[in-house]
């Protein structure tokens, strides 16, 4: 398993942890966590493009 | 891999073990802030004794001798040509503009079986306590209770009172509401019941559960009894409303899901037949 699917991983479980704190008497439900998977991986995406960018202008300077 | 992922993975995993230490060892939203006592929580004795069915509860040592902290909320009926009755601290009242349709059926039924869940008859709650302590919940129906009602099922209960819920006199109250309101349901509560009267209420609560989804109206209820619990009902408690505002936002984002899923799945039958087609022509070609 590559690092960044642990990342999207342990971020989908923090949100899952918070929300369940925050509200204990109505956890996310599975539906709630494929949207929630979903946005977050996006994000990593977005993140991880930018950094392969900051990578790619390092190695041509 | 570069460095500053690897750095922030770290970050994420510590800042995941400090989270889990402080969620274990830390009490929940519900015992810090607050929420509206449960019905053993202000009848010690019965704590005491254990569980007891709610008809078949000892009878207290003095009648209204509790004097409660925070203001406890309870459920009335409001019958057709009634009024409501005096001495309470705050009067609410669960309010449905339209009666449900096939979308909304599902939300009434939730919303109403968690508040007959979550919120005592007053009728029981006032042995114990005094009004000036209680926050009486109206629900405005045609016509009075049958007799064991109180004895009836969840469910049962629901469907009497969405048969016998009092419309009319739902849209007379909404009518007295300061502010564009949208088709609710809604809790609105104001210290004086004379709500067709010419002043509008210096302090009030309103809460538009139009945006609640079914399995999350138990929730809204929850802030309701909190705010409603204290001496400045007014005050709203921003930290455990942003909390419902997210669950509420992430839940009607799963809303989409399944229909996205459906949309999807057309699109790629589509696409699949045209490229099919495409494959076929150029073979006759």
């Amino acid at each position: 398993m590559k690092f960044f699917t642990i990342t999207i991983f342990v971020a989908c479980l923090l949100i899952w942890a918070l929300f369940k704190w925050l509200t204990p008497d109505y956890p996310l439900n599975e539906t709630e966590m494929i949207a929630i998977v979903a946005v977050v991986a996006i994000f990593a995406f977005i993140i991880k493009r930018i950094q392969l960018k900051i990578s790619r202008k390092k190695d041509t300077k | 891999m570069p460095r500053s992922i690897k750095y922030a993975l770290f970050a994420l995993v510590i800042f995941a073990i400090i989270f889990f230490i402080t969620m274990l060892g830390t009490q929940s939203v519900r015992d810090i802030g607050g929420l509206s006592p449960t019905e053993s929580e202000y009848m010690p004795d019965e704590k005491a004794n254990g569980e007891e069915s709610e008809d078949s509860g000892p009878t207290p040592k003095s009648s209204g001798s509790m004097k409660p902290k925070k203001r406890i909320t309870v459920r009335d009926f409001l019958v057709a040509g009634e009024k409501e009755g005096s001495g309470y601290s705050l009067y609410s009242y669960l309010l449905f503009k339209v009666p449900p349709t096939e979308e909304t059926q599902g939300k009434y039924t939730a919303l109403l079986a968690a508040f007959l869940q979550k919120v005592s008859a007053a009728a029981k709650v006032e042995k114990y306590v005094e009004r000036k302590y209680l926050n009486v919940t109206y629900l405005p129906v045609n016509r009075r209770i049958p007799v064991g009602f109180e004895n009836y099922g969840n469910a049962q209960k629901v469907n009497w009172i969405l048969d016998n819920y009092n419309y009319a006199r739902a849209r007379v109250i909404c009518a007295a509401i300061p502010g564009e309101l949208s088709n609710g349901p809604f809790i609105y509560s104001v210290q004086n019941p004379d709500y067709l009267g010419s002043e509008e209420p210096a302090h009030f609560i309103l809460q538009d559960m139009a945006r609640a989804p079914s399995h999350l109206c138990g929730l809204w209820l929850d802030k309701f009894l909190k705010q409603a619990a204290r001496e400045e009902f007014w005050q709203r408690d921003k930290m455990f409303e942003l909390t419902i505002n997210l669950r509420t936002a992430v839940a009607a984002l799963a809303g989409g899901v399944e229909s996205v899923t459906h949309s999807m799945d057309w699109w790629q039958g589509k696409m699949d037949q045209w490229i099919w087609v495409d494959k076929l022509v150029a073979s006759n070609q």
